[in-house]
């Protein structure tokens, strides 16, 4: 990578670090520390909202998905305004009014203490592990593509971010997340003009050869729980996601604990209403747009780097003839992507549109053969969706620009991560440390366990992230065990809303949701996740209120 | 309960997202297939 682009990510790197570490001002005690003293405005907290979610894999994986799937994934965030605007106007003003430090504390204000320390000991396994996993994505990345051992890649993300997150609190996580918005936000519109400006068709052509291909379908209105990106599994599933998510998940809820009122609260969440759904489909169509660019400019037949190497130390001949197929089809697809775009009428259009989706298959025939070798070789999964937007990156953007881009990557990732530990520590203190062990310590000392526990967060997300190859199946366990419990938390939270509903009908509640969506994960696998959230949230709910119900007859009794 | 400005806040949503969905209709309609 050219020196300019070194520049601008050591430039990066440095200056979030610095502007984090300088952000102490009121953190002296434990709610400036983790709750900015509740005094932030609501545009920075909405844009820290945004920041938390959009992680390293959005800007990578999700602009690959673009490229090779297009625009349906975009689908399962229908649900994401109608939560906000439920989450607006029920849980918002609850937590506010409890005056709490986390989702959890709640629960045993409402319920009891077994209730909310399992909520928090759900959460704090679920996001231990997924810190790694955000961590880990982006730096399996850039060690095939920079050829970097994977601890420096980890390093690279992981220690500014611990840094300034353990340092400056939430003002620092919160004002970093903003910054960090920004940056994102113009790479994306930086690329997408330089797509634009260096494509030989116009983007009314490009759009026509992305139609072709089905990369512009965007709604699929089948009914179908075994479908993650339809419309209706992202309007009521996705809607139970978001609830759990934005409502009842630490990491999220700590975000609009930190604005100055209700209000302000409310506006933060609103401002993913409005922008989550553009947002994200600027993001899917740079990936479409990448799709297009390379009809017109040769892309590598294997985008993993790691892979191509590996292949061609192995198995050199069978690669170069690949490559050599390879060639020759991309020439044929690109003149006949060049008809596609330059047809007079209509039955023009069609016919090189149909001579241009035969030249596409063949192209992505070489392709699978290629990813099979690699598969061959390296026993590794050759799914190189992630090294899509890394090599584009890299070897057709400016100078300069290409540095930007991956500087709004490891922000992408910090931004999600410092929120992650920052709320991890906030979980470990409130809801265990001073709830069981030290009820009654000074400021000073929580103050000084927090930055502790931030610490012990973000080197367990580093060793996490480091050994995530070896990892793999205990992480997918995990994450798969993370769905299990996400819609039976939020169940929890709608039970709380029931008037005269009890302790031990959401603790049992809770157990039964989590059981139901694990017997349905096994019994019936073919059930997209999405649905989880559903049931288990239904589940809890049913067993919760009848619990409940009979726990007040016997009392009668 | 809901203050005007989170209810003109509310509309504002409701609009913008109509505005979404229709230009994402329209992009499918155009041009896939």
């Amino acid at each position: 990578m050219h020196p300019v682009n070194w520049v601008i990510i050591l430039a990066y790197l440095a200056y979030v670090v610095t502007d984090g570490v300088r952000r102490t001002k009121g953190t002296k005690e434990i709610e400036g520390y983790f709750l900015a003293n509740r005094s932030l405005p609501w545009w920075a907290v909405g844009l820290s909202v945004m920041a938390t979610q959009l992680s390293a894999v959005t800007l990578i994986g999700t602009t690959g998905q673009g490229a090779t799937d297009g625009l349906r994934f975009i689908q399962i965030y229908f649900g994401l305004p109608v939560a906000m605007v439920i989450l607006g106007v029920t849980l918002i003003p609850l937590l506010r009014k409890a005056r709490v430090y986390t989702a959890y504390e709640y629960l045993e204000q409402r319920f009891n203490a077994p209730t909310r320390s399992l909520c928090a000991f759900l959460f704090l396994l679920s996001r231990g592990m997924s810190c790694g996993v955000i961590i880990s994505a982006p730096a399996v990345v850039f060690s095939a593509i920079f050829g970097w051992s994977l601890p420096w890649s980890v390093a690279l993300i992981g220690i500014p971010t611990v840094i300034y997150t353990m340092i400056g609190g939430v003002q620092a996580v919160t004002w970093a997340d903003v910054k960090q918005m920004v940056l994102i936000v113009v790479a994306l519109l930086a690329v997408i003009l330089v797509l634009l400006v260096r494509m030989p068709v116009s983007p009314d052509e490009a759009l026509h050869i992305a139609g072709a291909t089905g990369r512009l379908k965007v709604f699929d209105f089948s009914f179908t729980v075994t479908e993650t990106y339809t419309f209706w599994s992202g309007l009521i599933a996705g809607t139970f996601l978001m609830l759990s998510y934005f409502g009842t998940d630490q990491s999220q809820v700590q975000r609009h604990l930190t604005a100055k009122s209700t209000d302000a609260a409310r506006s933060s969440l609103l401002l993913s209403a409005y922008w989550k759904i553009p947002l994200q489909a600027l993001v899917l169509l740079v990936g479409v747009l990448v799709f297009v660019y390379y009809q017109f400019s040769a892309p590598p037949l294997l985008y993993n780097p790691a892979h191509e190497n590996a292949v061609l130390q192995d198995r050199a001949q069978d690669y170069e003839l690949l490559q050599d197929r390879f060639g020759r089809a991309l020439v044929l697809r690109d003149a006949a992507a060049r008809r596609t775009a330059g047809a007079l009428d209509d039955a023009a259009a069609r016919a090189a549109m149909d001579d241009f989706l035969v030249r596409e298959a063949s192209v992505q025939e070489v392709r699978r053969q290629a990813l099979a070798l690699a598969e061959e070789v390296t026993g590794e999964s050759p799914l190189d969706v992630n090294y899509i937007m890394p090599r584009f990156v890299l070897s057709e953007l400016p100078i300069g620009l290409s540095g930007l881009f991956i500087a709004a990557v490891i922000a992408a990732a910090m931004s999600s991560i410092s929120s992650e530990l920052n709320s991890l520590s906030t979980a470990t203190v409130v809801d265990f440390y001073r709830r069981w062990f030290r009820p009654r310590a000074s400021d000073a000392h929580y103050l000084s366990v927090a930055k502790y526990t931030t610490c012990f967060w973000g080197l367990f997300a580093c060793g996490v992230a480091t050994y995530a190859a070896s990892l793999g199946s205990l992480i997918e366990v995990v994450n798969r065990y993370g769905s299990f419990f996400y819609g039976s938390i939020l169940g929890v939270f709608l039970l709380a809303m029931v008037p005269r509903t009890r302790g031990w009908g959401a603790f049992f509640g809770l157990c039964a949701g989590m059981a139901t969506v694990a017997i349905v994960a096994f019994r019936a696998p073919s059930v997209t996740y999405l649905w989880y959230n559903v049931i288990g949230a239904s589940t809890v709910l049913g067993v919760g209120l009848l619990l409940s119900w009979a726990g007040r007859g016997l009392a009668r009794r | 309960m809901m203050s005007g400005r989170f209810r003109r806040i509310l509309l504002r949503v409701v609009g913008i997202q109509v505005v979404a969905l229709a230009l994402l209709w329209i992009l499918q309609a155009r041009y896939h297939g």
